[in-house]
């Protein structure tokens, strides 16, 4: 979508017309998918943490401030919505147990599957993490904003963040490792 | 300061480097470091790796959610909540609100009936009825202190004495009469 067109459906919409928030919604819809996908790990707390994000989507356009980044004010709504899903749930994923070896490339004509392993050792290794690491990983190294994007939309201090960033790291690479070790023995 | 000290000192550093937080100042101090200890070469090396690894398996799509059944339970919140704003939405809450208004006064003027006066729903005429006793027994009890049990007892007295009797005062000097 166009800026200028963008812009025109955001005015409409922050006016409550239903029909302009309906096309945001399609617009912005795989892009919360993928983030809100990537921190509660399960397809469906996933659709739930959509719906969720979209309805406080809604109640929130009239007050939005046109003036910052749309984007960073739906990333700021998408993960606060997960992370009260997470902590609300407790949910649980399975200990990390992966089969892959190495660097898994997936270009091939294996893509399809080879992508869907990936997903399952990826979720293995975030769901080690507690949901306040998982929202930094995920914004820092998946989503590739920046610190200073990580502080506005997490509201944590800039050391919060690297402290976190350095936590996940570091237990995900001792889970990758502890497990190599295992299979070589 | 020890060289153990250092790599512990440096160890978070590490993590940060490999995701480029860190100032000029911090990653000159963690290559320096670097350059010359081996153990912290290879955590290094392992901390890039993984992240790499992380990296690649988290770009992977997520499971993709129901996108028609997500946008439609978004909509009918969504329409519900435009519906209860409009005018005609707001006249619907007003009449409600009235509505509620007298439930509770009904209920409030209910237990006042029954819980406070403890005679219910009865009509005026029976709960008169219930006074009247009481009222006589008021004036029985000024009459045995103008004449005495005994004329009570008998019933000498007539009533409609009693009733004369007992809207005066007892004084002294009826008593002497």
């Amino acid at each position: 979508m166009e800026e200028k067109e963008f812009r025109r459906i955001l005015g409409k919409a922050k006016k409550g017309d239903t029909k302009a928030f309906r096309r945001l919604m399609e617009a912005y819809y795989a892009f919360v998918e993928r983030v809100v996908g990537r921190l509660v790990l399960r397809r469906e707390d996933a659709e739930e943490a959509v719906q969720d994000t979209f309805v406080k989507m809604w109640r929130g356009l009239a007050s939005f401030d046109e003036s910052q980044r749309f984007t960073t004010w739906l990333y700021r709504i998408a993960v606060n919505t997960s992370l009260d899903l997470l902590r609300r749930e407790h949910r649980r994923i399975e200990p990390y147990e992966p089969h892959e070896k190495g660097m898994i490339d997936l270009s091939g004509a294996d893509a399809p599957l080879l992508r869907d392993e990936a997903w399952q050792l990826y979720r293995r290794l975030a769901a080690s993490l507690t949901p306040r690491q998982r929202e930094v990983f995920v914004l820092r190294d998946l989503e590739g904003l920046s610190p200073d994007e990580v502080v506005r939309i997490t509201g944590m201090t800039s050391d919060q963040v690297k402290s976190n960033l350095y936590h996940a790291r570091k237990k995900m690479r001792e889970k990758i490792i502890s497990h190599e070790r295992k299979e070589y023995l | 300061m020890k060289e153990k000290n250092i790599c512990e000192t440096i160890e978070p550093l590490i993590y940060l480097w490999v995701g480029g937080e860190l100032t000029e100042e911090e990653r000159q101090r963690v290559r320096a470091h670097v350059a010359e200890c081996e153990h912290c070469r290879r955590l290094y090396e392992e901390a890039r790796e993984s992240r790499e690894r992380v990296r690649k398996a988290g770009e992977s799509p997520p499971p993709a959610t129901d996108k028609t059944k997500v946008i439609e339970g978004v909509m009918n919140i969504v329409e519900a909540e435009k519906e209860s704003r409009s005018p005609a939405g707001n006249l619907l809450r007003v009449i409600r609100g009235l509505a509620s208004a007298a439930a509770v006064a009904l209920l409030a003027l209910f237990l006042y009936q029954t819980l406070w006066t403890g005679r219910g729903r009865l009509p005026r005429n029976i709960v008169r009825q219930e006074k009247t006793p009481s009222t006589e027994w008021e004036q029985l009890k000024k009459y045995r202190t103008l004449f005495g049990d005994n004329e009570t007892a008998a019933g000498i007295v007539p009533f409609e004495k009693i009733l004369a009797k007992g809207s005066k005062t007892p004084t002294s000097s009826n008593e002497n009469e």
